[in-house]
């Protein structure tokens, strides 16, 4: 799934008119929707397995929030290290990788975690 | 590890379930909007009327490879003041889409239905079937200002508010599964969309489009320079 990472933004540049001197890039949008749902398919399995490690292990409170940030920002450098450091090349903004759906996964997260933590713990 | 001890029927019978239902039932609504929503006829005016603005776009981005002759004769078609087409649509029928057009209003209702109904239903069955016990309890410390809102039937005043009920668990699975929609139904799926999205989505789009559209190509051809590039 995250190898079709490896189409890149056709960065054709395109002189609009003649006023303007500087090259514009063109996007082809088929590979930014297919980015961004790469972004957000990784980002959803990355909640679910924290969430149900935050459950087994445990962790209440603060902590399990905190294990969500760790996790967001190891996940950011996942994605970093599979776009070869260049995000600029894969994405227009610099930072989506720590923030692209940061609330949808932890309502997520919260979820796993509420139900391992329940069927580990309470029962 | 924790005070209180709850009834393994509880899990089998309430907490599964509960997740069990919530998904099942956000799939079975994807299905059914796949099923209800009416194919869109497009009339051939309005599909002649965005290509005629594609064409005239493109003519401002790429007129720089045509001859100067060839570029006049094409920003002539569009803007002359007798037979030029945008000059026409500027000055012909001046009734924008109506918003209360009955296709777009039935359009949009469906969908508000859809999605709340099924959530209104399962969380009053779900409230009135699994009430008067505690179903499971969250990680995290709350304050008590939470209690009346998370612990629905249960009258215990003394109980942490981390003890919930099964109405908010469901509320619980309602928010965490939409990720999980997408990841199992494939990006646009309609089980995801909330309902402020399809309000907001519609209304300012639509308003006075094709006039404005039309005056703001008008100018940009006006003011488009020339200049052989080849």
């Amino acid at each position: 799934m995250v190898e079709k990472k490896s189409t890149s933004i056709a960065s054709a540049a395109a002189a609009t008119t003649d006023k303007e001197k500087t090259n514009q890039p063109v996007y082809s949008e088929a590979a930014v929707r297919n980015n961004f749902s790469i972004l957000e398919n990784s980002r959803t399995c990355q909640a679910a397995a924290s969430g149900i490690a935050s459950g087994a292990l445990g962790l209440t409170g603060a902590y399990g929030f905190i294990f969500y940030f760790i996790f967001v920002l190891v996940q950011a450098i996942l994605w970093e290290y599979k776009a070869g450091f260049k995000w600029n090349t894969f994405f227009v903004n610099r930072s989506l990788s720590i923030t692209h759906s940061i609330v949808g996964g932890l309502f997520t997260y919260v979820l796993f975690w509420v139900f391992i933590y329940g069927i580990v713990y309470v029962y | 590890m924790t005070d209180l001890l709850l009834d393994p029927a509880i899990r089998t019978w309430v907490f599964i379930p509960i997740v069990v239902v919530t998904f099942f039932v956000g799939i079975v609504r994807h299905y059914v909007h796949l099923l209800l929503v009416s194919k869109k006829k497009n009339e051939l005016e309005k599909v002649q009327d965005t290509h005629y603005l594609a064409k005239a776009r493109l003519l401002r981005q790429n007129g720089h490879i045509l001859s100067s002759n060839d570029f006049a004769m094409r920003k002539q078609f569009f803007v002359d003041e007798k037979d030029g087409y945008l000059h026409s649509r500027i000055q012909g029928p001046s009734t924008g889409p109506n918003p209360l057009d009955p296709a777009m209003m039935t359009e949009m209702l469906k969908g508000n239905m859809l999605n709340m109904v099924p959530m209104l239903v399962i969380g009053g069955w779900i409230n009135w079937t699994f009430s008067g016990f505690v179903t499971t309890r969250v990680p995290f410390p709350l304050t008590l200002r939470f209690k009346p809102m998370l612990q629905r039937g249960v009258n215990l005043t003394s109980l942490n508010a981390a003890w919930v009920s099964s109405a908010s668990w469901y509320f619980l699975n309602v928010f965490g599964l939409r990720s999980i929609y997408a990841l199992v139904l494939g990006g646009e799926n309609s089980a995801a969309t909330t309902m402020d999205e399809q309000m907001m989505g519609v209304n300012p789009a639509v308003q006075q489009d094709p006039k404005q559209v039309f005056k703001a190509e008008w100018e940009a051809l006006q003011i488009s320079f020339h200049k052989f590039k080849l």
